[in-house]
């Protein structure tokens, strides 16, 4: 049997903002490939992050040139999100904390 | 005679028409008809689903024990690992394999579905703009497969040496990129890439 806190709203905002605060922001990677259209890479990114055409297009010449990019940050669950519509598009994806 | 080109155009409300020569949509159809039976690999998650011994996995699709990675270098590539193998010592990537593996795998095959129904409408069709995205990922699926099976590299502009047995594969690959980039500008992606 569980006890229900005293004020588990307050409770919820002092844990939320001890994780923003002291744990490390997870980011979502992609990774170069051979097969992907660089047209198509640029069309995926505005359409999955709303990036302008200009940002779209410097991420994947990072991806293209570096061998990878990040392409955005956030809490873990975010960044799983992230990665499973960047799979789904056709793009290897993988998210990691940020160092 | 008339010679007719491939042709994906932007039409209003997001609509994109589509006009195929006869023998690209018979290849197109059976380039399609093979990667969805490949993807209903039956070592892999497809039909893992199924499987009478654990009927939870059948509801949500999501199996008790952690799935490793394909075997096949083609469903690696298209169902690719979620985190690299370094972090938590593979676990985290099983975890995410375990739990994103069937959805992805059903909105493929789902796609490759969408793709068949309109062609089997003829050489000249309209898509919708959500058929227009199948398209759009189904094609990609392929390129993905294809370009795999090929081992292409990044710098993949020399055609391959005459009595290559990949010739034939290498141009299909070829074209399934230009009617790719063509799809890409009638959806109104740039195209000075």
């Amino acid at each position: 049997m569980t006890q229900a806190p005293a004020a588990p709203g307050l409770d919820r905002e002092l844990e939320t903002w001890e994780d923003t605060r002291l744990s490390r922001p997870w980011v979502t990677i992609v990774w170069n490939d051979p097969v992907n259209l660089m047209s198509y890479v640029v069309y995926v990114l505005q359409q999955l992050f709303g990036y302008s055409r200009q940002k779209a297009t410097t991420l994947m010449l990072d991806v293209h040139h570096k061998g990878r990019a990040v392409v955005s940050s956030g809490t873990r669950e975010q960044m799983e999100n992230d990665v499973v519509r960047l799979h789904a598009a056709g793009l290897w994806a993988t998210l990691q904390q940020d160092d | 005679m008339v010679v007719v080109r491939p042709s994906f155009k932007a039409l209003a409300g997001g609509r994109v028409g589509v006009r195929l020569p006869s023998w690209l949509r018979t290849l197109l159809v059976q380039q399609f008809g093979a990667l969805s039976e490949l993807l209903a690999d039956p070592a892999g998650p497809d039909t893992a689903a199924t499987t009478p011994q654990d009927p939870l996995a059948a509801i949500t699709g999501i199996g008790a024990d952690a799935p490793s990675a394909p075997d096949d270098p083609v469903l690696h590539r298209l169902r690719p690992d979620g985190y690299l193998p370094e972090v938590e010592d593979g676990a985290a990537a099983a975890e995410f394999r375990r739990f994103t593996e069937a959805d992805l795998a059903g909105l493929q095959q789902q796609r490759l579905a969408t793709v068949r129904e309109t062609l089997e409408s003829g050489d000249r069709f309209e898509l919708d703009p959500e058929q227009a995205q199948a398209w759009l990922g189904a094609l990609n699926d392929l390129r993905l497969a294809l370009g795999t099976r090929l081992e292409v590299t990044d710098d993949q502009d020399a055609p391959p040496a005459a009595g290559d047995p990949r010739a034939g594969a290498f141009e299909i690959y070829g074209l399934l990129g230009t009617l790719q980039h063509l799809l890409l500008v009638a959806l109104g992606a740039p195209s000075e890439y």
